[in-house]
């Protein structure tokens, strides 16, 4: 039997999700939303069951009816737009559906199976069904994932919506053809047509490495199978290769001072990230580089594992799906690293484009606000469902970004350094162990993503790149795999994420020396998957485990004890091959050698021009600075972000010690600068050890040159650290790691940007060495450029080449954690460390060149390690803590923005000291390296002062506090004052 | 040996912190997977012989997609059949927090008169707010009201919720309910919930459900305000009292 269930709400209660989408519609297109009178959400669900109707009607009565807010006549509209999954999109609700219906019958139903969907009422006579689609296809559905229709009133009225007829329809029909490999004829091909089979299959191989393929089967004497051709595209792409990091560099450069980057560079990776880590052999390093994540050891029990990934391409066309794919994807990162840790943090990072762009984008974009608003509730959905809280974060925007947002997906997890004598780190799998696919199904979503976003995004895409994410399928995997490490059912694990079965089993069979699965035996979500599909598929949710023979039945019945699937595939060997079968055929035969290392390394040229130093840089001056600085506070790089904070539950696991925003009683709030967490949640325990995660990114600095943005990045993600109160000094006791994360536009073809890469790395380098810092984990992306069309006219936006370096550091007693925010009246204020400030680029810059006022010639920052060491070691130490009351870093928008955001919690004012330039703009706003502002109790301060001098630390007294909130600045007989509630307000009245 | 029981499966993600919580009070704990339960048929019987204190932990159990701990609810009385009345009349004492008090209303342990939904901003929310404790019967101060808050009045607790907005039937008088007692108030609105209502207790007094998180405020480093004094810094958070009193109250019997 079919059924249409319809969830009203009653027409008395105010309906939230229609309120919110009013509201959407409303920022979009005021003058259209103007037409709408009033907007309402029902959910729907259309059922396909395989019992009586009665008992459906029963059980659709406990799951769906709820007298108190429902009703069940519909309501009156003049128009009804209906939206579902296009079939075989993963669709949570309609699971849990099917899930509650067997709960209610208690028995399995196979044949039976839920679809749901919306229906969006509005009210408005004046509106017609131009406006409707216009909506719709704006704001309601997103044609790569859903399909809908709208009716008018009549039309609705027409509708037979509840008869079988119309409700059939929404069930994927299992299609009756046999699925079988297929040969690719690719012996004879010339150049052309390699590179057209290239293309045509989304493979994003280029000619060489098509001509390897060509060679290899060639002595092979057969023509591959198309599984084979995709395993190897798969495992040969940009994503997961990371070719441009492994080629060829020959580097040249035109610049006043030479710099020391060689001429030839063979590997970027092994010279400036590996080889950076090699030079500084922490004993606490436990993995790097090779594993899903970094791991790094806390204490004597326990280890930290951390893996920053971007989700960039999937979230410029599905922004919710891309982000919480992204979050999600990397929790199996750290749940797939060594033995399998818990996850319990992540963190987002987002560049995206200004907000305001709304109308004449180039085809196919999303505007900014709608991107933003499907990441941010992507990252919401992936982390809270999960039960992991989200820390640390950064949102930056840039008209660069409008091609392609950055999705950064960042998550640590802890793990025990040892069970029962294995070493978490260590991944060993033996001879004959089981290849197990654990949790989600095989589905035909997310078919190419690997191969589709080493390519550039244009207009047309196919929708089968697009996932959705399941958080609780995944949950459930993920409480299931910690109960089964714990027992010691399973040897190792990874996860499938990037293409699919064949880069995880692909992966693992590397370690075991071979593998052989037969892929017939997986569970899929549908019927008819081909096999190539059923090996590259990247559905969600899925891990790949090597079990034990002798564990199989105890694996086996604890996962389908708590309701995770598992599909026996077949078994490592060390046949030095990868075998996959569909059931009889034999559908894919590679040498893993060839696999591994068969892909020809790319040749690239890299040449840089130093760009001219501004002429004439003069000190431009700001006459009315507070009145500047309340517009720089309003500015969306600098502005409150409470809003989407608190949509993050930051708080469960209860870790949190220092949170993102330090909060009064009143709900005023001063960012602070990096997350502090327990690393033990057990009250009355002796460990008081604390996890602290902050990052830094100042990707507008590349225009100045990227060797500074580089370090200005790692500054950035260590002083976050010290303002919290991490442990820092330059010994080996001291635990500090970095993760990178590139992403650029495609430099293999572009000199320029190839340098630019080159110069991050080696500035990169540089900083790692004098904070004497090691990487332990990273990614890149590398084709983050859109190509299209606008107006008819073709248009290219590439983002500008990005870094974004996270910190993981420790406490050893996170007692003495330090927040951001001004404390007691009285209290007097530095601002510690060398003047490295400068306004390139900064905030200030971008305020005037907006109001196009002259900008003027203006110098960039740059770092002093040496100094900055001192400063350091010094905010490192436990005898800072006794000292400082508050610290919060100089970043962007200077010392002023840094000074107002510590005035609002606690609502204070300061009594600036007359000695202060603040005339001088880049006193105020200039931004860069190094600084500090801290306030000290007034009976401490002369002790404070002392042990500066003595440690040679460069500081400068700001001012003192005041109960009265208001700045007072009195300079050569001018006083400047300023309410802090006027600052505030600039600060937090557009939060986003 | 006074134990309790921590529910645990299908997305409900506080196990961890409320057994944590629970066991620092005293209390014996066994966090059990819902299916185990089931599996068992761990019956109404087996609850009150073997757990002084069930506690149902905070999450989005099943995706809260077919509406916050309903499914959640669906499965506990469809696998289980536990009367919550019944156990707690005889001793039992049960917490539900966040999730769990959502499964708590959706199971009926606070009559059919309410339920709860989205919050008005439709937006999940993540904050401390200030809470008023109401402990009164017919206009008079009693303890008894709720066993979990004896000896509080006013507290500050995180609420992280998207659907946390109590509506009652417009028959029912919320103040005057046979069904539930109302234990517990935001100070203002956060949600949009029926007279900023909080937490109900059920007329026992010893079933309680409430939207705020007292086990994740059982440290003082979990206040955001704890850097202002970090000399207490080690100090005991206010959700502790909530397992303090429940495991006096257990043990009393």
């Amino acid at each position: 039997m079919f059924n249409r269930t319809e969830v009203i709400l009653k027409n008395e209660l105010q309906d939230p999700k229609g309120m919110a989408l009013l509201a959407r519609i409303q920022k979009w297109n005021p003058v259209l939303s103007q037409k709408i009178k009033s907007l309402r959400v029902v959910d729907l669900f259309w059922t396909k069951f395989e019992g009586e109707s009665a008992e459906f009607t029963e059980a659709a009565k406990d799951i769906w009816w709820d007298e108190v807010l429902q009703q069940k006549h519909w309501p009156e509209s003049h128009w009804v737009v209906e939206r579902e999954y296009h079939p075989g999109m993963t669709d949570n609700l309609g699971r849990t559906g099917l899930e509650a219906l067997e709960i209610c019958c208690r028995r399995e139903l196979l044949e039976s199976q839920v679809v749901s969907g919306q229906a969006y009422l509005f009210v408005g006579p004046e509106l017609v069904k131009e406006d409707m689609e216009k909506i719709t296809s704006n704001l309601i559905s997103n044609s790569l994932i859903h399909r809908h229709r709208v009716y008018s009133r009549s039309e609705f009225e027409k509708y037979p919506r509840f008869e079988s007829s119309e409700i059939g329809p929404k069930f994927i029909l299992p299609t009756g053809t046999t699925p079988q490999g297929q040969i690719v004829p690719i012996l004879g091909m010339n150049d052309d047509q390699l590179i057209e089979l290239s293309k045509k299959n989304l493979l994003s191989l280029n000619l060489q490495e098509m001509r390897a393929i060509q060679n290899y089967f060639t002595k092979e004497k057969r023509n591959p199978t198309d599984v084979e051709v995709e395993i190897l595209a798969q495992t040969w792409s940009e994503h997961c290769k990371h070719k441009i990091f492994s080629a060829e560099v020959e580097y040249s450069e035109e610049a006043s001072k030479k710099s020391n980057i060689p001429s030839k560079i063979s590997s970027l990776f092994k010279t400036t990230i590996a080889g950076t880590t090699k030079e500084l052999p922490k004993p606490w390093l436990l993995s790097v580089f090779k594993d899903n994540a970094g791991i790094v050891a806390f204490s004597e029990e326990e280890a930290v594992c951390i893996k920053v990934e971007t989700h960039n391409s999937p979230s410029a066309l599905d922004p919710f799906g891309g982000a919480i794919t992204g979050i999600v994807g990397v929790n199996r990162d750290i749940l797939g690293c060594g033995f399998g840790a818990k996850p319990i943090f992540n963190t987002d990072v987002f560049c995206v484009g200004p907000l305001e762009l709304t109308d004449g984008l180039p085809s196919g974009i999303i505007p900014p606000a709608q991107i933003l608003e499907g990441i941010r509730s992507g990252v919401e959905a992936g982390g809270n469902q999960s039960g992991i809280p989200t820390v640390n974060g950064a949102l930056y925007f840039d008209p660069s970004f409008v091609g392609k947002p950055l999705v950064f997906c960042g998550s640590g997890g802890i793990m025990p350094r040892k069970i029962a004598d294995k070493l978490c780190a260590e991944k060993k799998i033996e001879n004959g162990d089981l290849i197990c696919m654990v949790g989600g199904r095989i589905g035909r979503d997310g078919i190419h993503g690997a191969t589709f976003s080493s390519l550039e995004m244009t207009e047309s895409i196919p929708s089968s790149v697009v996932q959705l994410g399941d958080p609780i399928t995944q949950r459930r995997m993920t409480d299931f795999l910690i109960e089964a490490r714990n027992l010691g059912l399973y040897r190792t694990l990874t996860d499938n994420g990037a293409g699919g079965l064949s880069s995880s089993v692909g992966e693992m069979a590397d370690i075991a020396g071979g593998a052989r699965m037969d892929v017939s035996l997986a569970k899929t979500k549908m019927h008819g998957l081909k096999p190539f599909e059923l090996v590259i598929s990247e559905s969600q949710e899925r891990m790949t485990v090597a079990v034990p023979p002798k564990n199989k039945a105890a694996f086996l019945e604890l996962a389908h004890r708590r309701g995770v699937e598992v599909s026996v595939l077949g078994e490592f060997t060390h046949s030095g091959r990868f075998e996959i079968f569909y059931a009889e055929s034999k559908v894919a035969d590679l040498s893993l050698e060839f696999l591994h290392e068969g892909v020809p390394p790319l040749q690239l040229k890299a040449h840089w021009v130093e760009k001219a130093a501004p002429a004439g840089a003069t000190e431009p001056r700001e006459e009315k600075p507070f009145q500047t600085l309340k517009a720089i506070l309003q500015r969306p790089n600098i502005r409150s972000k409470e809003n989407l904070i608190r949509q993050y539950d930051h708080e469960v696991q209860g870790r949190s010690v220092v949170k993102s925003l330090q909060t009064s009683k009143t709900q005023r709030s001063t960012p602070n600068d990096a997350a502090v967490l327990a690393l033990s949640t057990e009250l009355k325990s002796n460990n008081s050890i604390g996890v602290v995660v902050g990052c830094g990114l100042n990707p507008r600095l590349s225009a100045v040159d990227p060797y500074i943005m580089a370090q200005a990045a790692v500054d950035e993600a260590v002083r976050n650290l010290l303002c919290v109160g991490a442990e820092f000094s330059l010994g080996d006791e001291t635990v500090l790691s970095l993760i990178d994360n590139f992403c650029w536009p495609d430099p293999v073809e572009d000199v320029e940007k190839m340098a630019a890469l080159v110069r991050t790395c080696y500035g990169l380098r540089e900083a790692c060495l004098a904070l004497k810092a090691p990487l332990i984990s990273g990614k890149d992306s590398m084709k983050n450029d859109y190509k299209g069309s606008q107006n008819g006219k073709p248009v290219k936006i590439s983002v500008l080449p990005t870094l974004l370096v996270t910190a993981m550091g420790r406490m050893p007693d996170y007692t003495l954690a330090r927040s951001a925010d001004f404390k007691k009246a009285g209290d007097k204020v530095y601002k510690l460390g060398p003047a490295q400030l400068g306004l390139a680029q900064s905030e200030w810059q971008g305020l005037h060149a907006e109001a196009k006022s002259e900008v003027k010639a203006v110098t960039a920052p740059a770092p002093n390690w040496p100094k900055a060491l001192n400063l350091y070691q010094w905010l490192g130490s436990k005898e800072s803590s006794e000292y400082l009351r508050s610290a919060h870093d100089l970043s962007e928008g200077g010392l002023l923005t840094a000074l107002a955001e510590s005035c609002f919690t606690n609502n204070l004012g300061l009594e600036f000291s007359s000695a202060l330039e603040l005339h001088l703009a880049k006193t105020s706003f200039g931004e860069g390296f190094h600084q500090f502002i801290v306030s000290v109790p007034a009976e401490k301060a002369a002790t404070a002062e002392k042990i500066w001098k003595q440690k040679a630390l460069d500081f400068v007294e700001v001012g003192s506090l005041t109960a009265t909130a208001e700045w007072k600045w009195t300079f050569q007989d001018q006083s400047h004052s300023i309410a802090v509630e006027e600052l505030y307000q600039a600060w937090s009245r557009e939060s986003l | 040996m006074i134990k309790a029981l921590v529910l645990a499966g299908d997305g409900i993600n506080c196990e961890q912190e409320m057994s944590h919580a629970a066991r620092a009070a005293g209390f014996k704990v066994d966090i059990v997977h819902i299916n185990d339960l089931i599996q068992k048929k761990f019956s109404q019987d087996h609850l009150k012989k073997e757990y002084s204190a069930l506690f149902m932990p905070g999450g989005f159990s099943f995706g809260d997609h077919l509406g916050s701990g309903r499914v959640l609810a669906l499965k506990l009385t469809k696998g289980l059949n536990w009367n919550l009345e019944d156990y707690s009349a005889n001793g039992g004492i049960v917490l539900g927090v966040c999730n769990g008090f959502q499964a708590l209303i959706a199971m009926g342990a606070f009559g059919k008169k309410v339920s709860i939904t989205h919050n008005i901003q439709n937006k999940f929310i993540n904050r401390w707010v200030e809470l008023d404790v109401e402990l009164k019967v017919a206009g008079k101060k009693d303890a008894s009201a709720n066993v979990f808050l004896k000896d509080l009045e006013k507290m500050y607790l995180p609420i992280r919720h998207g659907e946390g907005r109590l509506l009652f039937d417009s028959s029912v008088d919320v103040a005057n309910c046979p069904d539930f007692k109302v234990s517990l108030y935001y100070s203002e609105d956060v949600n949009g919930s029926t007279q900023q209502i909080a937490g109900l207790t059920n007329p026992s007094g010893r079933v309680f459900g409430l939207m705020p998180h007292p086990e994740a405020a059982v440290r003082k480093t979990q206040n955001p305000q704890w850097t202002l004094c970090p000399e207490k810094s080690h100090e005991e958070e206010i959700g502790m009292m909530f397992f303090k009193n429940a495991y006096k109250e257990a043990s009393c019997l």
